[in-house]
């Protein structure tokens, strides 16, 4: 939806005065509308306390697109008359929305298509292969890609960046002020592929099968629900108990919701379908699969009378996902015409892309971050004074010559983008002065010593980054040993500190905030008997810093969290358990007459929202 | 009989063989450093769910007990599971082996099309400039790189003149015709649809043409070399002293010939092609075997490169004997037994 | 012989004696040189690798950056055009120079190419001798053995043994070697087979050689002609395999140059920045092109059935 940090952030707190009586809901409707539009007011209503009963389709859609202040003011007067049909939830409604965007999207969008611009086919050339859509299963760029248009969720996330929580299935939720009792009321309008309404019980059914199958999509699930979690008051409520407090539910719960009946009825030796579901869908998204080559291609088409719309002008009437490894054949493929649109493009290619007529590169920056870790049990890493020298030493600018200035180097430790960024607490900068001066603090103030980098093999920006390690490093008497190594390799090394190297590149990135301190920093997570995983090897240990991950995964008042991420990100910054190099954009190449592209954060492109329009095969879009 | 006696001495030693190279792959592929089983389950897993996972594909047994269960396994026709894709290894190879032999096949007939007539020229107009000229064609050709050959072919051919296309197996856009053998040029033709045929020809003339490039070289230099040899034995100067005009001593009967000396070459092509289709297949996106062997080996997801192994291995020790015995039928002089 | 006894009373007459000695043998080497010269082919062949031996040997001394091969890095000069301030290649992403660093990669690739070529040859000899020597079952389970490696394709094996190891040209070179030696024990063991049953060897048996001796001293050096023409045409290919092992990812580490990762590493900004790739791929180029028609010649010399 486009709304800026600043515009979700005081939606949000628009929202939580009125939820605690401190302004009108006149007041309310007329702040939300001078921000957002009519759509805005709707969409919150709708999203916090409307009925699924929502107004008439037409005045969604205008709601997106333009800012309508004449319209504003008719529709403002009948938005509230709609939400005040509904009970909008008491005392216990205190929706803090934890992270979360106040909702500007509609639920139903266009379902008539425009005559003009009738549904076509896409070609997309996609890096990596989608070997399951298990739905219990797990998720990557392209798993995820791909079950998202085959399932729906509660919730959508792909309406910018960052991640707004648009209404999915679920038209309005509540949470208590611990964040442990959640209800989620669901839309009727939604159906299955086959016909069959989604109700609550699809829903139950498909946590409860993610939960039991304990595969990796379970994760975020298991440490804060078990199997008595969900409940179903109702065929269209649902209720979760949570075992332990968690105020980003909503960001953790996208589990796509699969049909009970077709998987069941294709369940083999007790395998809750598992085998059926590695290559068929069962749900109810915007489209379905028309053949499905595994190592191959991909092809879906599009649901017709999908219930929740389109939110294009048009959209697809289905889309191929061909799998291309060489980023130079998607280059040429993407020249040629043979693809519409390519997702792994290089930096390189961005130029040549750009001078095409037809064609246009689109660069944005999300999760995808690099940082260099390093070891903090194993010396001479462990010695902080040693990690300093280090974090002053790389030549960041350097770097960003080499990758051809697409990237942005990190000002703190974690990309600017996620929430709860703390701009006060800084990041680090080539100073060889000062670098100096650390390292003569440390045991090896002339240098003479090697240490390993190791990385994955064949990936090129990561074998750069260790090319600069090296030459920096050089002026110090220190020597870099660059090690590269396939990844399994590289995972095994990473579970204890005797193991793991001294310097190790590796590329994260988490939706949720407290995601990044809590996979890459909290002890718990690498100091036990199974050993930590990637994400962990910096193996950093700090009692205070995991009490304060404790609490802000459990609380759910916004200036508490706020204070706390603050004091996290300072702890970081401080120790230096890792050198955070740049976040790596994502470059998704496209043909100009394809409509509709919304960056969200991850590699791929959300299909739900695109189309094709011949007629502007020449016309670039305005940036 | 004598010759069913060969057959069969020779069908009996590709089980010591085969089981020979699958000890060997198995072997270095459980002395690997790397866990694939922690990767496979994934970031964040649980030590229990890593441990649900290993139980699951068997791998908490000893490593004589696993090899064992493989072994029985792949009499039953059952190749084991990808780790990382959970898919079985025996459909996997099912689906992209034909996709291969396809390309390797038709990279044959192209280096048999182009080397033989090469080499029959280099040998009858030796020295002169169409032996030298083929000659540092030939050799040429094998002497950059296959993927650097490859991409600049795709330039010149996709992206500048747009002829070919980039890579893929068929035409995304058009509706993929119904496959009956595997084999998708056989598939179009059973159907009926010269439009398919055409179509699915243009996707696949580059890849193989890249391949069938070192072929050519070695059927070149190979059917010169006979070629000389039977142009200079005593019984074709036999025939030329009976009167026969040259062009009919050349292709009645010296070509005949050679065609001996190129069959037992077949065996060495066959292998070389099925390496390189790991480079080729990978820059044109072609679906087949050595793309995934190739991922596989760099996830050390040992059961489908087991399985890759062994369908190459038998594929190879077939067609020597193939060729050997064909070789035996075209030349009297050689017979088994 | 009446020249010999006189011969030998003079001083200075060993290398006389040595001549007379060897007599046919250096008549026959001179022919053979005669021959391979007429070939223009395998002496511009020739010339290629002395060419390349001398650079390889040399490049250090007059390299025009040696510190571009290990480590340094020049960010703002990146991807210079060929001939722009001073580079001769041009750069490349990290402000290398290409030039010196394709010189230095010479040093690389002859010097693996010697390498798995000298390991294969003296394990693939030394089967191949035994085996053809001694027939019987010795030669049936050795020979099975070598159809065994032979029975796949040298890059799944070298793939799966680098996948083992882990990435490094170290790895890549042992991985390579222990593919190739299967093709000279079979060349050698059906030559020993015949060469078995010759007229010197019947001789050398009933004077009591040792077999040992036979093999080595008289066997070998008969049939060493057709090693070295396999060997010759194979250090192109040893050379190309390499590089296809650093295009899938498991060849030398950086910042070592090789020019298969060059090449590789290359490929992504073809055609925009085409020097990256293409001086790596010519020195290859010139490199295999040389020992192909060397070995060409070489065949074409050695071989009694082309020498017409």
């Amino acid at each position: 939806m486009g709304m800026t940090n600043d515009e979700n952030q005081r939606s949000a707190e628009l929202w939580f005065n009125y939820s605690r009586a401190r302004i009108s809901r006149r007041t309310l409707v007329r702040s939300v509308v001078a921000i957002g539009g009519v759509g805005a007011v709707q969409a919150l209503l709708a999203a916090c306390g409307g009925s699924s009963k929502n107004t008439p389709v037409s005045s969604a859609t205008s709601a997106s697109t333009s800012a309508s202040t004449s319209a504003s003011t008719s529709a403002a007067t009948t938005a509230p008359t709609t939400a005040a049909t509904t009970s909008s939830g008491g005392a216990t409604a205190a929706a803090s929305p934890s992270s979360a965007a106040a909702s500007t999207a509609p639920l139903i969008y266009n379902t008539q298509p425009n005559p003009k611009l009738p549904p076509q086919k896409l070609i997309y050339a996609g890096g990596q292969d989608a070997p399951t859509i298990d739905p219990s299963d797990r998720t990557d760029y392209s798993i995820g890609a791909l079950t998202m248009q085959l399932y729906d969720r509660l919730f959508r996330y792909e309406g910018g960046w960052p991640q707004p929580i648009d209404p999915c299935l679920c038209v309005k939720y509540e949470a208590s002020t611990d964040a442990t009792e959640w209800t989620f009321n669901l839309t009727d309008q939604a159906k299955f592929h086959d016909g069959s309404p989604v109700t609550a019980d699809a829903v139950q059914y498909s946590i409860n099968r993610t939960l039991q199958m304990k595969k990796p999509r379970a994760n975020s699930l298991l440490p804060i629900m078990d199997l008595n979690s969900v409940t179903v008051p109702d065929s269209h409520t649902v209720k979760i108990k949570l075992t332990q407090p968690y105020s980003e539910l909503l960001r953790a719960l996208d589990q796509p919701i699969m049909n009970p009946t077709v998987v069941k009825a294709h369940e083999v030796n007790g395998d809750m379908g598992a085998a059926w579901l590695v290559d068929h869908e069962a749900g109810s998204g915007p489209f379905t699969i028309k053949s499905w080559t595994v190592g191959t291609a991909y092809e879906l088409e599009a649901v017709d009378d999908y219930w929740q719309g389109w939110p294009g002008d048009s959209h697809l009437s289905g889309f191929t996902w061909q799998i291309v490894r060489e980023t130079t054949s998607q280059r040429i493929g993407l020249i040629s015409k043979q693809y519409d649109v390519v997702d792994t493009l290089s930096a390189d290619d961005v130029d040549q892309i750009n001078a095409q007529a037809i064609l246009n590169a689109q660069v944005n920056y999300g999760i995808l971050t690099g940082y260099t870790k390093l070891n903090d049990q194993k010396e001479p890493t462990n010695d902080l004074n040693f990690r300093l020298f280090l974090a002053y030493a790389f030549d960041y600018q350097s770097y960003l010559k080499v990758i051809n200035n697409y990237g942005q180097l990190l000002t703190g430790v974690i990309p600017k983008g996620i929430a709860y960024f703390d701009p006060s607490v800084g990041g680090f900068q080539t100073d060889l002065d000062k670098a100096k001066e650390y390292l003569s603090k440390t045991k090896w103030a002339n240098g003479g010593l090697t240490i390993d980098f190791v990385y994955v093999t064949g990936l090129t920006f990561e074998q750069q980054v260790g090319e600069i390690w090296l030459a920096q490093l050089a002026k110090f008497n220190i020597k870099v040993n660059l090690v590269p190594k396939v990844w399994p390799d590289i995972v095994t090394g990473c579970k204890a500190p005797d193991s793991a190297p001294v310097m190790n590149m590796i590329f994260t990135g988490y939706t949720i905030p407290d995601q990044w301190f809590f996979y890459q920093w909290y002890s718990p997570n690498w100091d036990r008997p199974s050993g930590g995983d990637y994400n962990t090897c910096s193996f950093f240990k700090d009692d205070n810093f995991n009490k304060l991950v404790d609490q802000v995964r459990s609380t759910s008042d916004e200036d508490t969290k706020k204070k706390v991420y603050s004091q996290m990100q300072q702890i970081i910054h401080e120790n230096v358990p890792d050198i955070p190099i740049y976040v790596q954009p994502n470059i998704v190449g496209l043909q100009n007459k394809v409509q509709g592209y919304k960056y969200f954060g991850a590699i791929s492109v959300d299909f739900w929202r695109l189309w094709v329009d011949d007629s502007k095969e020449n016309t670039k879009p305005s940036a | 009989m004598r010759l069913r006696y060969y057959i069969l001495r020779r069908l009996l030693l590709f089980i010591p063989v085969l089981i020979g190279l699958s000890i060997i792959t198995f072997v270095i592929s459980h002395i690997v450093p790397g866990d694939p089983v922690g990767l496979a389950a994934g970031p964040g897993s649980t030590p229990q769910q890593i441990e649900a996972l290993r139980k699951q594909f068997g791998m908490d047994k000893p490593l004589p007990l696993q090899y064992v269960t493989y072994m029985q396994n792949i009499l039953h026709g059952d190749f084991g599971r990808s780790l990382m894709s959970r898919h079985s290894v025996g459909g996997d190879l099912r689906a992209f082996f034909p996709n291969t032999i396809e390309l390797v096949v038709l990279s044959m007939l192209i280096a048999v099309c182009v080397g033989i007539p090469l080499g029959v020229v280099s040998a009858v107009w030796r020295d002169k400039w169409p032996d030298q000229f083929s000659r540092v064609f030939a050799l040429g050709s094998i002497s950059v790189p296959s993927f650097w050959l490859a991409i600049v072919l795709q330039i010149v051919l996709s992206m500048h003149f747009g002829w070919l296309p980039v890579g893929g197996m068929y035409d995304p856009r058009a509706a993929m015709p119904a496959r009956h053998t595997g084999f998708l040029l056989l598939d179009t033709l059973i159907d009926g649809d010269p439009h398919a045929f055409i179509v699915a020809l243009k996707y696949m003339i580059l890849p193989a043409f890249t391949l069938s490039l070192g072929s050519i070289a070695f059927i070149m230099r190979i059917l010169r070399a006979d070629v000389l040899e039977t142009l200079n034995s005593d019984w074709v100067k036999m025939l030329r002293a009976n009167g026969l005009p040259e062009r009919v001593i050349l292709f009645k009967y010296v070509l005949k010939h050679s065609l001996i000396a190129t069959v037992s070459v077949i065996g060495f092509i066959i292998g070389y092609s099925l390496g390189g289709s790991v480079v080729i297949e990978t820059v044109f996106s072609w679906p087949g075997i050595g793309l995934y062997a190739v991922s596989s080996a760099l996830t050390l997801d040992f059961q489908p490169v087991m399985g890759v192994t062994l369908m190459v291995g038998l594929i190879f020790l077939v067609v020597n004997l193939l060729t050997d015995l064909t070789y035996g039928v075209l030349d009297p002089r050689i017979r088994y037994g | 012989m009446a020249e010999t006894s006189s011969i030998r009373a003079t001083s200075g007459g060993a290398l006389r004696r040595w001549q007379e000695e060897h007599q046919s043998r250096i008549e026959d080497t001179r022919r053979a040189m005669y021959r391979f010269v007429q070939n223009r082919l395998s002496l511009l062949g020739l010339c290629f690798i002395v060419i390349l031996i001398l650079v390889a040997i040399t490049g250090r001394w007059w390299v025009p950056y040696p510190q571009d091969a290990t480590g340094t890095i020049h960010a703002s000069d990146r991807f210079l055009a060929p001939l722009h301030a001073g580079r001769i290649f041009g750069t490349d992403e990290l402000g290398r120079d290409v030039f010196s660093r394709v010189i230095l990669g010479t040093q690389t690739a002859l010097f693996s190419g010697v390498i798995i070529l000298a390991v294969a040859i003296s394990i693939g000899v030394t089967i191949g001798s035994v085996a053809g020597y001694f027939g019987g079952w010795i030669d049936e389970s050795l020979m099975r053995l070598t159809d065994m490696m032979l029975a796949i394709p040298g890059i799944f094996l070298a793939l799966a043994i680098t996948a083992a190891l882990g990435p490094g040209i170290i790895h890549a070179i042992m991985a390579l070697s222990v593919t190739w030696w299967p093709g000279y024990a079979r060349l050698v063991e059906g030559q020993v087979k015949s060469a078995r049953e010759q007229d010197y060897v019947e001789a050398c048996r009933s004077i009591g050689a040792k077999p040992g001796r036979i093999i080595f001293s008289h066997i070998i050096p008969n049939i060493i002609s057709s090693v070295i023409v396999k060997a010759s045409m194979d250090f192109g290919f040893a050379i190309l395999s390499l590089a296809a092992l650093g295009f899938i990812g498991v060849g030398a580490k950086p910042p070592t140059p090789e020019w298969g990762s060059m090449i590789s590493d290359g490929r992504t900004y073809l055609p925009q920045y085409w020097w990256y790739s293409t001086f790596p791929g010519l020195a290859m180029f010139i490199a295999v092109f040389g020992f192909n028609m060397l070995g060409d010649g070489l065949r074409d010399v050695f071989d009694p059935k082309s020498r017409l």
